[in-house]
Order: structure tokens, then sequence, then C-alpha cells
């Protein structure tokens, strides 16, 4: 397998070779561009009951698996998002991230949406994902992405951390102390304690919905 | 004329110097800044169909912003997407490129809408290519990086990926196998080139940004 | 204080490092990452003798047209240096703008921080002539002396006045108070019928600086909402 991260750090898309018979697992969605000898199944990773646990954890949770079959192909793999992808080698480790940075893998790497000890949503709107096992990780970040190396404790605002490795311990507080704080932009943050890495991006989702809403049509009352 | 494409790739955007009454044709809205002098004015595209039909079914917007002066002037335009621009000059040949991807010409490129197909219409990646030929300059645009190609064989690409290709391509628009996986898949429709030509490729799409964003509107 | 513009990839961002005392001011909500130490208090925005109530009202409209009411005020809090990192909504540069013999008008949405020194008037007035009715036209004036952190939709250029310069609104950052301009309705009316967005357009004369973005975040607006389900307010 060999693969090209073209167009980074913006638009970064993820230009994989497979050999015949090679497989990458793969966010629903991603697929930009393929040869025709890479042939799609959609399955839910691991078998049934598998696939039930991770719709408990409030989304269904399908990958893809393309094949290169009868020939070696080449596969191109974008997220929905702008930004830079990040490649991580897993030598048996757990990371964690945000559910919508995961874009592809191969490998024995196991990934699931919950886990014992997990506080449920990290924060508003941010589901997260636990990623562990060896093999070869990729995911994205929506914005240009930075690494920091925590070294007891760092704060980030929900919504821009990305992925951060086991070793941190994470809990979400509110910013600002004046009662009318309160009432309107108020900051949720994360502050990660410990030793580890934290990777972090520089735009937020949230930002972005909220800003396009006006520009949405309204629904009629008829709806 | 004469042109200057700057900010590529992430953020193409194209400083033309107008002659004495040389005219640019820029897609409405484009136009982000110019000298004070500059005349703008609409001209009509393409009056193959209906401004009716060519409405319900996206693509290009029936007009474009004409801008001249008998003394000449600057002009910045950009696209609507950030990106990058790409100049192409037609000499008696033809490109197709993808309605969205459409961004100016010069007075002598022949732009004509070409219905895509009734599977196109559903991708909603909108229903028409757009077959520019003539002599001049043309102007198109990617939402991301732009990518070239050369096809030699078949090529899978979803829809959304597609700004540009070489009318010696055939293509063909289909789900990913059948109806079930397509819709499983969550992937679009894609279209499957054959032959032998260039493809230009962008490496973002507006529907993919708009699927990613949808979860976490407010 | 140290302001470090981050311009790797096309998603500008500023870290600003703040000794003790020192403060820093930005947008509310614009803060993205941040040392542990570094205090935030979040603001409102007054004009100068204007009470909470008028404050309040007008930030009300204001977080109607896209804007957020607040500022934020970061400081350290244990007497050491420590970090700030504050991102801009939209994709594109961050630009710092030395303020200090020039006062600069910079657009509501370009606006991303300023040292504590400046002093900023969140409801400039002065460009509501012309008869619209300012909506869009959200401007924040930088006086003082200090450094403004200006946040722009795509590449950020500085571009010169000549015998008259045209922008359209949505391109516009931020330019030198004493610059004469009219605003107007871009090619003179047809265009506001064809698209979205008023297509208003600003007609610069004279001497002075301007700061323009390349690409206007209205037009992506009106791309990407076309294409998101409804919305029910």
């Amino acid at each position: 397998m060999k693969y090209d991260i073209i167009s980074a750090p913006s638009y970064a898309l993820l230009e994989m070779t497979l050999n015949e018979g090679e497989s990458v697992i793969v966010e629903p969605g991603s697929m930009a561009w393929m040869d025709t000898t890479v042939k799609p199944k959609t399955e839910m990773k691991g078998g049934l009951f598998s696939g039930l646990k991770r719709r408990m954890g409030g989304e269904s949770f399908f990958l893809n698996t393309y094949t290169a079959e009868g020939g070696s192909g080449k596969i191109g793999i974008a997220p929905g998002y702008s930004g830079d992808i990040v490649v991580k080698e897993l030598n048996n480790e757990t990371i964690y991230m945000e559910r919508g940075a995961y874009l592809c893998h191969l490998g024995n790497i196991e990934t699931s949406v919950s886990w014992e000890g997990f506080k449920g949503a990290f924060a508003e709107g941010m589901l997260g994902l636990r990623v562990s096992g060896t093999g070869l990780l990729f995911f994205g970040s929506y914005g240009d992405v930075q690494e920091v190396e925590v070294n007891g404790s760092y704060i980030v605002d929900n919504g821009y951390a990305v992925a951060w490795e086991s070793s941190l311990d994470y809990s979400i507080e509110r910013s600002g102390r004046k009662i009318r704080s309160f009432l309107f932009g108020d900051q949720l943050i994360c502050k990660y304690r410990g030793n580890g890495k934290l990777w972090i991006q520089t735009r937020s989702p949230r930002n972005l919905a909220a800003w396009v809403h006006p520009f949405r049509m309204v629904k009629s009352k008829s709806d | 004329m004469r042109f200057d494409i700057k900010g590529n790739p992430s953020y193409g955007e194209v400083d033309i110097d107008l002659g004495p009454d040389e005219t640019i044709l820029i897609e409405p809205g484009a136009m982000s800044r110019m000298s004070s002098n500059l005349n703008s004015s609409f001209q009509r595209q393409g009056g193959f169909f209906s401004a009716m039909f060519r409405k319900m079914f996206g693509g290009e917007s029936f007009f474009l912003g004409k801008y001249s002066h008998q003394n000449g002037g600057q002009l910045t335009f950009a696209p609507s997407v950030p990106g990058s621009v790409q100049h192409y000059q037609l000499s008696n040949n033809k490109i197709n490129i993808m309605a969205g991807a459409f961004l100016a010409c010069t007075p002598g490129v022949n732009v004509k809408a070409k219905f895509g197909g009734f599977k196109a219409l559903f991708s909603g990646e909108g229903a028409f290519l757009l077959e520019v030929s003539g002599n001049g300059d043309l102007f198109f645009n990617s939402f991301g990086g732009i990518v070239e190609k050369e096809i030699n064989g078949d090529f899978i690409v979803d829809t959304g990926h597609v700004v540009a290709f070489e009318p010696s391509l055939n293509y063909k628009i289909s789900g990913m196998g059948n109806w079930k996986s397509t819709m499983l898949s969550g992937e679009g429709l894609v279209m499957t080139f054959s032959g032998v030509g260039k493809i230009y490729l962008q490496t973002r799409t507006i529907d993919g940004n708009a699927s990613w964003l949808t979860p976490r509107l407010i | 204080m140290n302001i470090n513009i981050d311009s790797e990839g096309a998603f500008g961002s500023a870290v600003v490092i703040l000794e003790p005392g020192e403060k820093f001011v930005s947008e509310a909500g614009a803060m993205y990452r941040a040392s542990s130490n570094m205090e935030i208090e979040v603001e409102s925005r007054k004009k100068k003798n204007e009470g909470m109530w008028g404050a309040f009202k007008a930030g009300v409209k204001s977080m109607f047209a896209g804007e957020s009411f607040f500022l934020s005020t970061y400081r350290t809090n244990d007497n050491q240096s420590g970090e700030v990192g504050l991102a801009p909504t939209h994709q594109g540069e961050v630009r710092k703008i030395t303020v200090g013999s020039e006062t600069w008008i910079c657009s509501g949405g370009s606006y991303l921080g300023s040292s504590g020194s400046i002093e900023l008037d969140t409801q400039y007035q002065g460009l509501l002539k012309g008869g619209f009715s300012g909506e869009g036209l959200v401007f924040v004036k930088a006086s003082g002396e200090g450094e403004l952190l200006v946040n722009g939709f795509g590449r950020i250029s500085e571009v010169e006045v000549r015998d008259g310069i045209t922008i359209d609104n949505g391109h516009l950052i931020a330019f030198t108070e004493g610059l004469e301009y009219t605003i107007g309705k871009a090619g003179g009316g047809w265009i506001s019928s064809m698209m979205s967005g008023e297509g208003l357009v600003m007609k610069f004369r004279g001497n002075g600086k301007i700061f323009v973005q390349s690409h206007d975040p209205g037009r992506l607006g009106g791309a990407l909402g076309a294409l998101l389900p409804p919305r029910s307010d």
C-alpha cells in the first residue's frame, strides 16, 4: 500500500494505491474517486451485534470497505470539511477523537462510539470515538491542525479538540464568571490534564453552523 | 486583456487589466473590486433553455455581468467557494465543465448548457454540464484543490468532485452498485469515465460540505 | 505582549502571549486554546456613556445580523505569562494592523481582537449615510495605540485607491478614517435581482489604506444555505 496526501494542508485529500487483495476501511461518503479495480462493500464492522452497540452511541456507525480486486487500484479519500489530514501509526495504542474527525484506517484497528468510563457526549454536539489497535489511522481536522504536548494541563474550547492520547484526562468547564456571561457568548471549554499529545484544529464546526443559520431557508408553517 | 491569477491553491482570485473597450463576462456577484470608472451591465447567456427550466435544475445563472469601459480599467473577481482558479485558452476547441465551476470568459467564448441526463438531476449536483467552445479565455474554479488527471481506460469519480473534462471522454452516471447499496453506502452518484483524455477534479464538494454541517446545525 | 500569526495553511489563527498585567480583547468566543492560567471575562459591548439596556437592545439586533454581542477579555491570573489562541469563524488569513497615527474602521465580521490599549467603538454609526438600513454594515472603530487583529474570508490584500476604487461590501475588511466614500448598489441595481445579498458597493476616493478579502462569506452562505435543511425560526 502506498499513499500520498495531496492538496494539503487546506483541502487535503488522501490518494491511496492498494495492492491486489488489500483493503481500506473508510468513513461513508468519503470516496472521491477510484480505479474500477477497487470494489466497495458496505457492512457493519464486526457483524450485527457490534453494529447495534454502535447505534446505541447515538449514531449508526457503518463503515465501508474498499478492496482492490483483479489488480492494484488507486482510491482518493476526502472528508466533507476543509482542512488537513493527519496520519498516525498505532502500535497497540488507544487514542480518542471527535467522531467526525475519523477518515479511514488499515490494519487491526477497532473503532467504537461507546466504552466503559465514557461520560457520554464530550460536550454539546461532540461525540467521541475510541480507536485502538495496531495499524495506520487517518483523521481530518477542520482547518489547520496543531499538535500540543500537554505537560500538566491545557485548555481547548469545545469544538476545537480533534484527538488526544489516552494518557490525557479531560473535564468540561464553563469559562467566564460574570452572571451575564451565562446567558450569552459563554464558552464551554475542555481542560486536558496529564502528559500526552493533543491535536487541535483551528476552526469550529459549531461556529460555522451558527453563522450559516440565517442563510437557511425558513420552514413554512405547513411543513 | 491581461490577467493574473493570485491566491491559488486555496483562495484563487483573478486580477484583470482591460484595455480600451475590452469586455470581460463574469458570474453575477463575482466582482470583488474594480476601478470606479468601469461600466457594468448584464448579458444573457445561451438561449437554449428557458429561464424557468434552468432555475429549476440549478446550474449557472442565465445572465453574466459584463464589464467594460472606453478607457479600459482594472477588475478583480473571485468564485463563491474557496479553492483554485484555472485559466483555459480556447482556440476552436471544446471543453465540458460542471455548471457550478464556470467563473468568467471573454466574448468570443460560447457557453452552451448540456443536459446531463435524468440521473444527474437527482444527484443534486446540478443537472447541467456546460459545453464551452469558441475562441478566447475561459476561467473556471474548483472547491478546494484542483487535480489534473490523464485518463486512459476507466475511472470512477463521485460527481461532486468533477470540475471539467475533455470531450474525448465518455461518461456514464450511476449509483454505487444497486440502489440499496447506494443508500447505505453514503456515497452519492458517480460518473464512470472511459476513453482517453484529460479530466480536472476538485478535492472538496459543496454537497459534502453541506452533509457534514447538517447534523451540527442549531 | 507578543502576537504570533499562524498562517501555515489557509486557516489563519493568532496566538497572543501575555505578560502579567497585560490585557487582550477579542470577539467573544474567538478563543480556541489557552494556557490554564488564562482568565477569560465576557463583557458587553457598550458605546461611551451608554447604559446596559441601550447596549443590550443594539446588541440583540447585531446578534441577528450574525455578530456576537459580547467581547471577551484575557489576562493571566497567576502573575505568570500565558497564551491565548484566537480563531475566526471562516477560513482565511489573519493579519495584524498597528493602530496609532491612523484610526481604523473595521467590518464587524472581520474584527478578531485587539490589545487592551485600543479604544473600540462597537456601534460606529458613520456608515449609515446613503439611506441604507445599516443591516450588513456593522463596523467597529479602533483608535488609540496598539495592535488590531483582523481576519478575512480568503486571502487579505491591501489595495490602492488611485483614481477611485469600487469595492463590493462583502469583500471589505478595514480602511483608515479619512478616506472619502459613497455607498451604492452594485452595477446600478441590476445585480441585486440576480443574486442573493444586497449587492452593495463602496466607492472610495482620497488618501488612505484599505484591506480587502478575496472571497465573500455571503456568497458561500447563499450556496451552502440552499443545500441545508430549512430552519424553523
